[in-house]
Formats: C-alpha cells, sequence, structure tokens
C-alpha cells in the first residue's frame, strides 16, 4: 500500500476521545544536555584538545622562557669577548661552543632569541592585523574605495624595499628595534591584505552571504561572523610564514644599520654571520637555524590547530 | 566588462607613472653619488665633469623630466653610469629573459610539487604526508637560500664533478639554479593548499559530491581545485613577474648572468639610470600581473563574473541590482 | 670583501716600484728577455714524426697554452677614458702597449724601447720602438698624445682624472681653463713621447699607466667604443674575442705584438664571479688555475690540497681608522693617540685576519721605497714606539678628556665609529674592536655605524663622523700618500688644516736628491702618524694566493702590471 494513501490517515472509525488521557507537560525531560557556549569558548575548548596544537604552544612557552632565562644562565656574558677562546668547541664549558669573537654561543643564541621572538611575533601581528583590515575594508566598501586601496598597495610593493630601508637609515637617528619593527611593518602588511581581500571577494558571492543579505543582516555583522572566520585559515598560515620571514628581515636590516646595534644580536643575524663560514663551522649555522625553525614549527602547530578550532563546520 | 578592463590598464600606468617617479626622487637623495662608489682620489673639476657629461648637474626636476623624455620620444631608459655606452633598455633585453627562462623551470616545478604535497597533507591530515608537509616547509623557509646554494654548489660540482661550478650557455647550466630555486615554492605553496584545501573539503557540497559516489581524484580535480585557484593565483602572478628580477643569491652564486645582480649592485653603485629603469620594469610587469590576477578572478570564479556584471560590488549594498 | 680586491687589483695594474733608482740614467734598453728568470727559448728542428716543444726556463711547456683566471667586477666598459670600476684595468694591461711595465720590480719597456729623464725630473723622453695595431697600422707617438690628452679633457669626464694631475697643466686643463693641446705629453715626432710633470715625481712610471688610442678608431665607434669585443683594437699581448657580459671574457694571443715570440698563452678566460664562494669551489675543482684566498678556513683546506701551492704578496694598502679634527674631541691628539694604542692589532690580524695581512708599522706598508730607501727600515715601527712610550692608553685618554672637558671621566664618554661596508666579516671586526676598545680604555660605549662605502664616504667628507675606518691603496709615489693629508684634501676626510705640513709636502713634490725626499717623506708620515696621529694604522693588504703547481710566470710584484704575457703552464693534467 502505498503510503501516500492517506485513508489510514483520515479514518478514524472506532476511536474515540474515551481512549486518551491528558498527561500534562513533564519539563523535567526536556532540559538542554550542556549549557549554551559561545564560538570562542567552543573554539578554545577544541583547540585544547589538539595535543599537537598544544605542543605548539608550550613549544612557544619553552622558547619565550629560554630567551629570557638563557643569557642569565649562561656560563658567560654574550658580549664578552675573547679572542683566545675562538671557535672554541662545544663542551661543559662552553655549551652552544664559542663564536669566531670567543663569545658564548649559547648566551648569544638566547640573546638574540630575544628580539627574534619579539619582532617576529609582534611583526607579523602587526601586519597581519593592517593586512586584515585593509583587505577586509577595500572589500568591504568595493568600487571606487577598493580600487584606490589596492592601488596604494601596487605602490607600495612596488617602490625598491632596498631604497626604503636606506632611506629610513638617514632619517631615523634612533636605532632600534622601533624603527625595524617601523621598516618591516611598512610594507610587510600588503601580501596579506591582498590575500584577504581575494578570500573576501569569493566569500561575499557565497550563498550564505547572500541569504544572510536577503535577510537584512548588518554588512559589518556579516564581515564578521561569515567574511572573517572563513578567512582565518590564510591569515594564520600567512602569519606561520610571516614569522620566520621577518626574522630574517631582521639580519638584513640590522645589517644595513638599521636594526639593532652591536653588541646585541639576534637569530637572523646570527646566521647570516654563519653563512660564510657554514662548510666548516656548522653548529654557528646550526643553533640559531633550529630555534628560527622551532619558532616557525610552533607557530604552524597552533596555527593549524586555530584553524581547526575557529572552524564554525566542525563546531559540536 | 570591457570597460572594467579598459579602466584597470588606465590605472595600471597611473601606478606605474607615480612608482617610478617615487623612485626617481628616492635615489637620488640617498647620498653618494656614483664616483664615490667607486673612485678614491675625486679632485672637484673631476666631479664636475662627470656631473656635466651624464646630466647629473641639472636640477633634479629637470632631469626627471628629461628622463620621461627620452623615454617617450626614444623609448629609451638612459645609459647606464657604471657600464658607460650600453643603455639599460640593453640590459633588460638581454638579461630579463635569462633571470625569467631561469626562474619559471623553478617556479613551475615548485608550485606544482607543492600543491601536490598541499592536496595530500590536506586528504591526509595528521598523518604521514602532512607531517611531510610541515618538514619540508620548516626546511624550505628555515634555511637562507644562501646556505642551500653553496651546498649544493660545494656537493654538485667540487666534491662530485658532475656539474659546472659557474657559467652560462649550455642546459646542464640550469640544473642547479634551478633545484636551489624549487625549494622555496614549494614551502610555500603547499602550506596554503594544504590549507585552503582543508578549507574545501569541509564544505558541504564536497559532502554532497562524495555521497553521490564521486570517485576522491575526481571530486579533487572537479571541485577542489577549481576553488582553491583563487588565492593560489593572487599569490602566483606577482612571483611570476618578480622571476624577471631574478634571485640575487642564486645568480650571482652560480654567476649567471641575469638581472638580479644588476640591481642590487645599481643601488649600491648609485648607477641611477639602472636602477630606475630596473624598477621601471619591475613594476611595469608586477602591475600587469595584478591586472592579469584580476580578470583571472573573472573566469574562475563565475560569481565574480556575474557581480561585475551586473555591477554590484560589495557587501554594502543592499540592494542586489545597482544600475 | 669584493671592494677591497677589485682595489687591490689597480695597484697591481698601474704601479711598480722603481728598484733601481737611475733617474738620469737611460733606463734598459728595452731587453725583452729581462724578466728575473731568463727565459730560453729554442725551437728544436721538426722531426720527421715528433716536434720537441718549445722549452722555457728548461721545461717543455704544455702545447695548448691557456690560463683561467676570476675577475672580481664585471668591467664597466673597456673604454679606458670611460671606466670607473677599477678591475678593468686587468684586462686592459692585456689589451694595450703601455710605454713601460714594470715586470718583477723591473721597469721595461713595452710601448717605448728606451727613455731618459731630465736633470730637473720634470721631463721624461720616450723613444718608441716599432708596434702594430691589430688592424695593420704602426702604433705612433700621437696615439700616446692622444690617449693622455682625452683623459684630461673636461668633456670626457674621466673618472680617474685626479690621479694624472701630476701631468703640467693637467689640472688647468681638467678645470677648462686651458686647453688640451696644452698638456705635458706631446709627440715631437712620430716615435718620440715627451712627457712633462708638473712635480718632481721620480715614482711616475710606477704610478700611472700611459696607454695609446687610435683615434680614428676611438671616434669611428664613439659611445660604442669599449662596449663590446668587437669594438677594441689591440696592440697590446692579447686580443679580445669574446665577452659574455657578467659571465667571461676571452682573451686570445696577438700576433702582430712586438714581443709576440715570448707570449706563450694561446688563450686567456676571465671569469667575472661575484661570490667568494663560488670562486673558492672553481679553485678546488681545477676550473680556475690560481686565486687569491682571504678566508681563513678555506686557506687551510687548499694548504691540504694536493697540486695546489701557497704564494704571499704584499701590497701597498693600508687599512687604517682616522679621525676627524673637526670634532670636538678628536681635535685633541692625546685622545686619538689613546685610541690608536689601546687598538689591538695582534688580535685583528691574526685572528679576525686570518693572519693574511702584515701588521701595520706606520703610513706606508712594507713595499714602499723612496728611490732606494725602503721607508719602512727607515723610519722604522713608529706604532710600536707610540705604543712603548705610552703604556697606559685609558690613562692618556682621560689626559685628553680632561683638556678638552674638565672633569669629564672616560667612562662618562662615548663615541662613533662609522664603518663603509656592510659585509658580515666587518660587522664582526667591529663587534671586537668594539668589546676590547671599552674594556681597555673604559669608556661607556663606542657605538657603531654601517652604511654602504658611497653613504658613508658622503658623510665623511661633510665631516659628520667621529671616527671612521677604511683601507687606502697607494701607488708607488710617496708623495701620493702625504698629499691626502693636506689642507682641501677629501679622500681620507681627516679634515687636518696645517700649512707647515702642506708646507712640507709641496717641498717634497719640488725635491729631486733621493736622500732629501726621503727624508721629508719620512717626517711627514712621522707627523701624521705619531706627532698628530691623524690615522691609526692597523694592518697592510696581502694577498695569499693559491696557484696550481702546473702554472708558471705570474708576475706578482706590487705595482706590476706585466699582465698575462710572462705566464705559461708546464703539465697541466
Amino acid at each position: 500500500m502505498s503510503p501516500m494513501n492517506s485513508d489510514w490517515v483520515n479514518n478514524t472509525e472506532g476511536l474515540t476521545p474515551e481512549m486518551f488521557k491528558t498527561v500534562g507537560v513533564d519539563t523535567t525531560k526536556d532540559r538542554v544536555l550542556r549549557p549554551h557556549i559561545s564560538y570562542w569558548q567552543d573554539a578554545w575548548r577544541r583547540f585544547r584538545k589538539n595535543k599537537l596544537a598544544v605542543f605548539g604552544l608550550i613549544l612557544l612557552i619553552f622558547l619565550t622562557v629560554m630567551v629570557i632565562f638563557g643569557p642569565i644562565i649562561a656560563p658567560h656574558p654574550h658580549q664578552d669577548t675573547n679572542i683566545k677562546e675562538s671557535y672554541h668547541p662545544i663542551d661543559s664549558e662552553y655549551w652552544f661552543g664559542a663564536d669566531k669573537l670567543g663569545r658564548d654561543y649559547f648566551a648569544r643564541v638566547w640573546q638574540g632569541g630575544r628580539v627574534s621572538i619579539f619582532i617576529g611575533i609582534t611583526g607579523a601581528l602587526i601586519c597581519a592585523v593592517i593586512g586584515c583590515i585593509y583587505g577586509g575594508v577595500a572589500s568591504y566598501f568595493g568600487g571606487r574605495i577598493d580600487t584606490f586601496m589596492m592601488r596604494i598597495v601596487e605602490i607600495l610593493s612596488s617602490i625598491p624595499y632596498l631604497l626604503v630601508v636606506i632611506l629610513l637609515s638617514m632619517w631615523m637617528d634612533a636605532k632600534g628595534v622601533k624603527t625595524l619593527l617601523l621598516a618591516m611593518t611598512l610594507t610587510g602588511w600588503t601580501g596579506i591584505a591582498r590575500l584577504v581581500r581575494s578570500q573576501m571577494i569569493t566569500l561575499r558571492n557565497s550563498d550564505y552571504v547572500l541569504a544572510a543579505r536577503l535577510l537584512g543582516v548588518r554588512p559589518m555583522k556579516i564581515v564578521t561572523s561569515h567574511l572573517i572566520p572563513n578567512t582565518i585559515g590564510i591569515i594564520i598560515v600567512n602569519i606561520t610564514f610571516r614569522v620566520p620571514s621577518l626574522i630574517f628581515s631582521e639580519a638584513f636590516l640590522s645589517f644595513l644599520g638599521l636594526g639593532i646595534q652591536a653588541p646585541d644580536t639576534s637569530w637572523g643575524a646570527l646566521c647570516s654571520a654563519a653563512q660564510t663560514v657554514f662548510t666548516f663551522k656548522p653548529y654557528l649555522m646550526f643553533f640559531p637555524a633550529i630555534c628560527i625553525a622551532l619558532t616557525m614549527l610552533a607557530f604552524t602547530l597552533m596555527g593549524d590547530g586555530l584553524r581547526d578550532a575557529l572552524d564554525p563546520r566542525q563546531r559540536k | 566588462m570591457l570597460k572594467y578592463v579598459l579602466k584597470r590598464i588606465l590605472y595600471m600606468f597611473l601606478v606605474l607613472f607615480i612608482v617610478v617617479s617615487i623612485t626617481f626622487f628616492m635615489i637620488h637623495s640617498i647620498p653618494g653619488d656614483p664616483l664615490t662608489a667607486s673612485v678614491e682620489n675625486l679632485p672637484k673639476a673631476t666631479r664636475e665633469n662627470y656631473y656635466a657629461r651624464y646630466g647629473l648637474d641639472q636640477p633634479l626636476f629637470i632631469q626627471y623630466i628629461r628622463f620621461w623624455k627620452l623615454f617617450f620620444t626614444e623609448g629609451s631608459l638612459g645609459e647606464s653610469l657604471k657600464y658607460p655606452g650600453r643603455m639599460v633598455e640593453e640590459f633588460i633585453y638581454k638579461y630579463a629573459p635569462v633571470s625569467f627562462g631561469l626562474g619559471i623551470w623553478g617556479l613551475v616545478i615548485g608550485v606544482t610539487l607543492g600543491i601536490l604535497l598541499g592536496i595530500m597533507a590536506a586528504l591526509h591530515k595528521n598523518r604521514l604526508p602532512d607531517y611531510l608537509a610541515t618538514l619540508i616547509a620548516l626546511i624550505g623557509t628555515c634555511i637562507p637560500a644562501f646556505v642551500l646554494a653553496s651546498l649544493v654548489q660545494y656537493y654538485f660540482t667540487v666534491k662530485h664533478m658532475w656539474f659546472p661550478t659557474a657559467g652560462w650557455g649550455k642546459p646542464i647550466h640550469y640544473v642547479l639554479p634551478v633545484l636551489c630555486m624549487t625549494l622555496g615554492p614549494i614551502a610555500t605553496y603547499c602550506r596554503y593548499m594544504k590549507s585552503t584545501t582543508l578549507d574545501i573539503i569541509g564544505q558541504d557540497y564536497i559532502l554532497t559530491a562524495e555521497s553521490k559516489g564521486l570517485r576522491r581524484p575526481t571530486i579533487i580535480l572537479r571541485h577542489v581545485l577549481r576553488n582553491t585557484l583563487m588565492p593560489i593565483v593572487t599569490m602566483l602572478a606577482p612571483s611570476v613577474a618578480g622571476l624577471l628580477g631574478g634571485s640575487f643569491i642564486i645568480e650571482s652564486m652560480f654567476a649567471i648572468p641575469g638581472l638580479g645582480t644588476y640591481f642590487v649592485k645599481a643601488i649600491n653603485s648609485r648607477d641611477y639610470t639602472m636602477v630606475i629603469g630596473m624598477n621601471f620594469l619591475f613594476t611595469a610587469t608586477y602591475v600587469f600581473s595584478l591586472l592579469v590576477v584580476d580578470l583571472l578572478y573573472l573566469v574562475i570564479d563565475p560569481r565574480v563574473r556575474l557581480e561585475v556584471k551586473q555591477n554590484r560590488r560589495s557587501v554594502a549594498s543592499n540592494v542586489p541590482d545597482e544600475q | 670583501m669584493k671592494k677591497f680586491l677589485s682595489i687591490l687589483l689597480v695597484a697591481i695594474m698601474a704601479l711598480s716600484l722603481v728598484a733601481c733608482g737611475k733617474t738620469e740614467e737611460p733606463a734598459n734598453q728595452g731587453n725583452a728577455n729581462t724578466t728575473t728568470e731568463p727565459a730560453t727559448t729554442t725551437t728544436t728542428e721538426p722531426a720527421a714524426t715528433e716536434p720537441e716543444g718549445i722549452v722555457v726556463n728548461g721545461e717543455t711547456i704544455d702545447e695548448h697554452q691557456e690560463i683561467n683566471v676570476t675577475l672580481s667586477d664585471e668591467p664597466g666598459t673597456l673604454d679606458e677614458f670611460h671606466n670607473s670600476v677599477a678591475a678593468t684595468g686587468t684586462v686592459l694591461a692585456n689589451l694595450f702597449t703601455p710605454l713601460v711595465r714594470n715586470m718583477s720590480g723591473v721597469l721595461e719597456g713595452d710601448g717605448a724601447e728606451s727613455w731618459e729623464v731630465s736633470e730637473d725630473g720634470l721631463t721624461w723622453t720616450f723613444h718608441l720602438r716599432d708596434n702594430y695595431w691589430q688592424d695593420g697600422t704602426k702604433v705612433t707617438a700621437q696615439d700616446y698624445v692622444y690617449s693622455a690628452q682625452m683623459k684630461l679633457k673636461p668633456e670626457t669626464a674621466f673618472p680617474y682624472a685626479g690621479n694624472w694631475y701630476v701631468l703640467k697643466n693637467a689640472e688647468a686643463i681638467n678645470n677648462g681653463e686651458m686647453d688640451a693641446s696644452e698638456l705635458g705629453v706631446t709627440a715631437p715626432d712620430e716615435k718620440t713621447v715627451v712627457i712633462e710633470t708638473e712635480y718632481v715625481a721620480p715614482a711616475l712610471l710606477n704610478s700611472i699607466t700611459f696607454y695609446p688610442q687610435k683615434q680614428d678608431h676611438y671616434e669611428k665607434y664613439g659611445d660604442k667604443y669599449g662596449t663590446e669585443a668587437d669594438t677594441m683594437l689591440s696592440c697590446g699581448p692579447f686580443i679580445i674575442t669574446d665577452w659574455t657580459h657578467n659571465s667571461s671574457i676571452t682573451l686570445e694571443k696577438n700576433d702582430k705584438y712586438w714581443d709576440a715570440e715570448h707570449v706563450y698563452l694561446d688563450k686567456v678566460t676571465l671569469y667575472s664571479i661575484q661570490e667568494q664562494t663560488t670562486a673558492y669551489n672553481m679553485l678546488e675543482n681545477g676550473s680556475i688555475d690560481y686565486l687569491g684566498v682571504t678566508d681563513q678556513d678555506y686557506i687551510e683546506r687548499f694548504q691540504n690540497m694536493e697540486g695546489l701551492h701557497n704564494t704571499k704578496v704584499e701590497y701597498a694598502r693600508t687599512f687604517m681608522w682616522f679621525f676627524n679634527l673637526k670634532d670636538k674631541y678628536f681635535s685633541n691628539p692625546k685622545i686619538r693617540k689613546a685610541i690608536a694604542i689601546a687598538f689591538d692589532r695582534d688580535a685583528t690580524v691574526e685572528v679576525l685576519l686570518g693572519g693574511v695581512p702584515r701588521k701595520a708599522a706606520g703610513l706606508y706598508a712594507y713595499v714602499m721605497y723612496e728611490g732606494d730607501y725602503n721607508i719602512r727600515e727607515y723610519n722604522g715601527d713608529l706604532i710600536q714606539k707610540m705604543i712603548d712610550e705610552n703604556p697606559d692608553a685609558a690613562a692618556l685618554l682621560q689626559e685628553g678628556l680632561d683638556e678638552v672637558e674638565p672633569g669629564l671621566k672616560a667612562a662618562d664618554w662615548s663615541f662613533k665609529v662609522g664603518f663603509g661596508s656592510t659585509g658580515s666579516s666587518m660587522h664582526q671586526q667591529a663587534e671586537y674592536w668594539q668589546d676590547d676598545l671599552i674594556k681597555k680604555l673604559g669608556v661607556k660605549a663606542i657605538e657603531t655605524s654601517f652604511d654602504d662605502y658611497a653613504m658613508a664616504m658622503d658623510n665623511w667628507q661633510t665631516g659628520d663622523f667621529q671616527v671612521a675606518c677604511l683601507s687606502w691603496g697607494s701607488n708607488a709615489d710617496t708623495a701620493y700618500m702625504l698629499n691626502l693629508f693636506t689642507t682641501g684634501s677629501n679622500a681620507i676626510p681627516c679634515h687636518y688644516d696645517n700649512e707647515e705640513f702642506d708646507a712640507l709636502v709641496n717641498k717634497l713634490n719640488k725635491t729631486v736628491d733621493p736622500e732629501e725626499r726621503i727624508k721629508l717623506v719620512a717626517e711627514g708620515e712621522k707627523e701624521v702618524v705619531y706627532d698628530q696621529t691623524l690615522v691609526s694604522p692597523i694592518s697592510y693588504n696581502c694577498g695569499n694566493i693559491f696557484e696550481y703547481d702546473y702554472v708558471r710566470g705570474v708576475d706578482r710584484t706590487p705595482f706590476g702590471n706585466s699582465g698575462f704575457k710572462t705566464i705559461y703552464t708546464v703539465g697541466r693534467p
């Protein structure tokens, strides 16, 4: 018999009202089993459960602790040259060996880490924030404003960076971390701005955005609730690349005299100095490069975890 | 549509003009001139004669006008100061193809491998391909290009003399430099590809496709790849444009006569015409590549096409059609 | 690094040492066989089946003769009037015939057969030999005159014109005040060149090089001359057959050269290598035949390699710190002297620079002579003298500070040192000096700043610095270095304005007698280093050349410009 045959539905023969009794509403059985949690709380929970992501976070914390305390616990001060100990091998007295000038490499690596981690993270975050806002605004308004903003991005990206740096080093008298950050973030955000904009252009034509607009959702809310969370993946990947790239840029800038001044150092600077003697004294390159790699690894793992955590589709 | 393309081309020229102008004034405002960079004994007369010969004694604005005049009347970017007698555009015609021809190999191979690796990493998340991809990305980013190049050069030309150390002209000269140039793109593109692929895979239409019974490779080819193209293309086009400039490190390491070495040295030796001329080239190609990217958006994503057709281009406009 | 190497090559090219100061007799009669190892060439009768090869110095040389070397920088142009790249000189020396060449320290006529100098030392007369251009025309005295005149003409804008002001009226011509025909280089007849100088310059022939240029050929090509191999016209030992820009230059033997019989090389390949590591790799795998090595690690590696031997060459280039006398603090000689004394030259030379250079004892390097007198022998070790007399540098510094600003303690004072290089080796050296001097002098801090060379030089010339670091190459003319410290000179910008010193240098320029000259030179150096400490010399550049055992005949004397004509190979595998 076809279920579409409605005879059995409408035929009430044999059924009388006395056969039915009102039992009332049992509210106890209708409790919500779990408390309502917000998007962000859920994200944090999911992040915590991701073992790799947590490992990444711990790694980052470990590196931070080392750069703070490393130079303090090191047997020799980082800037103390001792030419007789030039290239002292790795042993109990010099835990990472000594560099050409006889300085304790363990101390130098962790001292350098202070600058690198700070610059890497801060710079990457600044670039990401500026880039997101810029790209978001450009695609949000569209039309003439978008055109104008993207032309500015093109202009900034085309001016030779070396020239910008040289000019900056001329104008700024104070050299140091602040000028460094300025030089690096001056043009560093353009890449991510373009990426964000391209993602948003794709997304704003999605069905759910169309639906939201038809429903009359305010544009700003569309951007924050729909567009940004779906762009986070790209942004995070960009940050994980930007951190090591900034660390190396900092070395390049310091060589040109813009950044940290001797005897301070950074991982990028240590790597650069070790390049020419790499085939003979690999440890000079090895230690700072490993640190940079570990930093990047930490961000990669955390980034992947964040991606998964913030993905609305994986909400439970 | 056509109006859109024409407008973009116009903007392209505008940006080019602005950038070249800014660079012109920037390079001239750095202290030092072509002589201080290379000659030790410089009496006043020598410097004055030199300036007079190359037009450097004119007020800056006049030099600026003369630059454009030369460009529009003769299509020339001026005579190089470090290489007198040779015009900057000659360098571009001769050596840009070298840099490009070398770089394109590295980019194509690197991007292809990177994309493949990225897709595999996304499909086998948290298993071996994923770890491999992460490792390669780490190595590719954290090993400075110089170190990689010198290791490769030492191992393959000295320890085992399989390849010539330096030089140019035969196919064999390509092998080592290209090898060095692929690692970077592999690292970058595999990570981006993995991230975008993961985004796409989570979408409902993929679920639909799977439940319809479509096989994996078909899904990837038909649905996933097409949708990952947007960010990849966004990054790729400027990279292709950048190939003209060559990689300074690779070119100087393997003594390849490309544009890369010329540009960096030009700034240090204050070869004004060379710096401006090269910047002109790089900006033009870069801006052009962005135009190509925007046009590709239209081709790749039908929704963007629709949007442009209907002149509807912003999230903010609540009225679907704005004519 | 690459900049210092390329300037090194200038020193090799243009200069030589007058080993025998015979200023009043005709010099060697241009006998081509006056190299230190008399080369005997015998060609045996070709035997019926196996002709014997050429024998040089008792060895049968290889049948195919070629040499592969590196050029530290790509030549800007082979047009000597417009070139500003120092490394180009290496190529030019092989394409043209200078009036004389410095061969192993001995001046030998190349374009000229013989020459004389007048009593007052101001006029040089050269008698040319028969020599031909590649196109068959004769090389005439007028060719030499044309070349010299072009260099001083204002419209040519020759970058190195300053080095030619030694010639009579040169400066006036370059200023546009006189016509080029007034230049002190004339050709009374086709085979005689007469050179008149502004002041006495016994080392003239080791300081600047007189090449000929064919006027009609040059004018035919105009701006294009020197940009490609096919625009060149040679008269020297080699012709240029290929120039792949930024890659390599190929030279081949010039059969029309007057001394072609004694040029053994058939082919020379010069590779334009910018990156030191690449050059080292090329040496190791045999792609090039010799190379100067400065990295300590590579020196060790090559010393352990079979088939390579090592020669040390000394140059006339001084690496030094110099002071700005217009600065408030550095106008005080005690402060300058204290820093010069405290500087750790031993560690610098032995560790930082890998033991390659020689420690400095004064302004002039050990290879500098005035006539027969070696300046270092004559003047002794001025730096050691300063150190012995003032063992406590920190105390001396404090004395100086008290004179400038009473009550200022060294521990509260800091100063700046500027460097004209951004390379990592300079950074490392600077970090060592910084730490070491802070400890030795007890100052609060030493700031270091790194700029590219052009910008640094600009700052120094405008007096915007306190202490700076550079290396300076001298030519064989001792007056050249002293001239750098006269009023208004901006080459080593100490901004030293002292009339008495200027008078001393002027007197030197007019003195012919070698005995008198050496006294004046010694006095000048003493003032610059010991009395006033305008500079703090650190070391004298040297080259550590590694050469394959099959290479023979490379002339490495400082100031030598023999080119490749003396080179040959025996037993190349």
